[in-house]
C-alpha cells in the first residue's frame, strides 16, 4: 500500500488500493461522514470504482505502462545496437509473460495489440507455449471459466504446448521476458538460465540483487519495476490532481512501500 | 467544473470537428472507409485522455532514465533511482523542508 503525505493543510494520508476497490469507496464514504462540509472527500482515497469518482482506465493502467516502457526502451538506437535488434518495432519480437492476473493480462493484451508475439504465458500450474502466438483474449476467457491454464488449446493450434510448472519459464528463449506475478522469481538459482534480451519488471521486485548482478554481467537489459510498473501509481496520482487542482497542495514526500 | 471527468468539455466538439472534416473530404470526392471515419470522428473520452497523458509521462520518464544511464554509465535500475532521488531532492530544495 502506498501513501502520499500532504502538507499540514490536508493532514490525511491518501491510501492506494492493493486489490479491492470497493473498500476504497467505504473509506471515502466514512471520511465524508466524519468530515461534513469537506468539499473534496473524493480526493482522500484513490482506486475508487468508476461510479464513485474513480478514474476510467485504472485497471489497465499498469499493464499499459509496461507496454509503453518496453516500446520506449526498444525505440532507443543504442539499445537496439547493443542487443542486436534490427529495429525497435514490436512486431516480430517474442514475449514471455509470467502471471496472468491484472498486470499480466493487460500487458499481454497491449503488447499483442502493438504487434508483439506473445509466445508463452506462465501461470501457477504451468505454462502455455505457442511460437505462433497465444490468443490472449481466449486464454483469459478460459481462465475465468476454469480457474487454470491447464487444458487450454489456443484455438486448436497445432504448435500449442503445455509446459509443466516444474519446467519453469525463466529459461524460455524470447526477446522480452515479463515477470508480472511475484517477487524473487529470478534469483541466484536461475539467473544464468535467462535467455531473454530484455526483462521488464511488471511485478514488484521479481529479480533478486544477486540475480541482478548476474544479468548485468550477461548484458541483459532490465527495465526496473520503479519505472516499468509505475503507470498504475501515476494514474492514482492523477486522480488526486483532478480533485486538487484548484487548491495549492504542497506534496512534500512521496513514499511508496509495498505490503 | 473541477469534479468533471476529463474530456467532458471537449469530446463532442472534437467529434463534430471530425465529422466536418469527413464531410469536406467526401464532398471533394475523396473516399473514406468506415473505419477511417470512426477514427477521425472519435472524440477523446476520459479513458483516451488518461491513456494519452500517461503515455506521454511514461515515454518522457523512460527517455530521462535512459539518458542518465548513458551519462553515468550505469544500469537502468540505478538510473531510475538516481532520477527519483534527484526529483525528491529538487522538490525539497524548492519547497523547503518545513515543518
Amino acid at each position: 500500500m502506498g501513501t502520499i503525505e500532504g502538507s499540514g493543510r490536508v493532514s490525511d494520508s491518501i491510501t492506494l488500493p492493493h486489490i479491492y476497490n470497493k473498500q476504497q469507496s467505504w473509506i471515502r464514504d466514512t471520511y465524508a461522514q466524519l468530515n461534513p462540509g469537506h468539499m473534496f472527500t473524493a480526493g482522500c482515497v484513490t482506486g475508487k470504482p468508476v461510479g464513485h469518482g474513480g478514474i476510467r482506465g485504472r485497471e489497465s493502467a499498469t499493464g499499459l505502462g509496461v507496454s509503453f516502457a518496453i516500446q520506449a526502451v526498444l525505440s532507443e538506437p543504442l539499445i537496439q545496437q547493443q542487443l542486436g535488434f534490427p529495429s525497435g518495432s514490436m512486431s516480430g519480437k517474442t514475449f514471455v509473460i509470467q502471471g496472468f492476473g491484472n498486470v499480466g493480462y493487460w500487458t499481454s493484451k497491449f503488447v499483442a495489440e502493438a504487434g508483439g508475439n506473445v509466445i508463452a504465458i506462465a501461470e501457477r500450474d504451468g505454462t502455455i507455449y505457442d511460437e505462433t502466438g497465444i490468443d490472449v483474449h481466449a486464454l483469459k476467457h478460459y481462465m475465468n471459466q476454469h480457474g487454470t491454464v491447464v487444458g487450454f488449446d489456443n484455438n486448436g493450434s497445432s504448435s500449442c504446448q503445455f509446459l509443466p510448472k516444474e519446467a519453469g519459464f525463466v529459461n524460455l528463449d524470447c526477446d522480452i521476458l515479463v515477470p508480472a506475478a511475484l517477487e524473487n522469481v529470478i534469483n541466484i538459482h536461475n539467473a544464468h538460465d535467462v535467455r531473454a534480451k530484455i526483462i521488464a519488471e511488471a511485478a514488484n521486485g521479481p529479480i533478486t540483487a544477486d540475480a541482478d548482478e548476474i544479468l548485468n554481467a550477461k548484458g541483459i537489459i532490465v527495465i526496473p519495476d520503479l519505472l516499468a510498473n509505475s503507470m498504475g501509481v501515476s494514474l492514482f496520482f492523477s486522480t488526486l490532481i483532478i480533485y486538487f487542482n484548484s487548491l495549492t497542495l504542497k506534496i512534500e514526500t512521496i513514499e511508496l512501500t509495498s505490503f | 467544473m473541477t469534479g468533471m471527468r476529463l474530456g467532458r468539455l471537449t469530446r463532442r466538439f472534437e467529434e463534430s470537428h471530425g465529422r466536418h472534416l469527413v464531410e469536406v473530404l467526401e464532398s471533394n470526392g475523396i473516399a473514406i472507409t468506415e473505419q477511417q471515419k470512426r477514427n477521425v470522428i472519435a472524440g477523446a473520452d476520459e479513458e483516451t485522455h488518461v491513456r494519452s497523458g500517461l503515455e506521454d509521462t511514461m515515454i518522457a520518464a523512460c527517455a530521462q532514465v535512459m539518458a542518465i544511464s548513458r551519462e553515468k554509465n550505469c544500469t537502468l535500475r540505478d538510473a531510475a533511482y538516481i532520477k527519483a532521488l534527484e526529483d525528491v531532492a529538487t522538490s525539497y530544495r524548492r519547497g523547503g523542508t518545513w515543518p
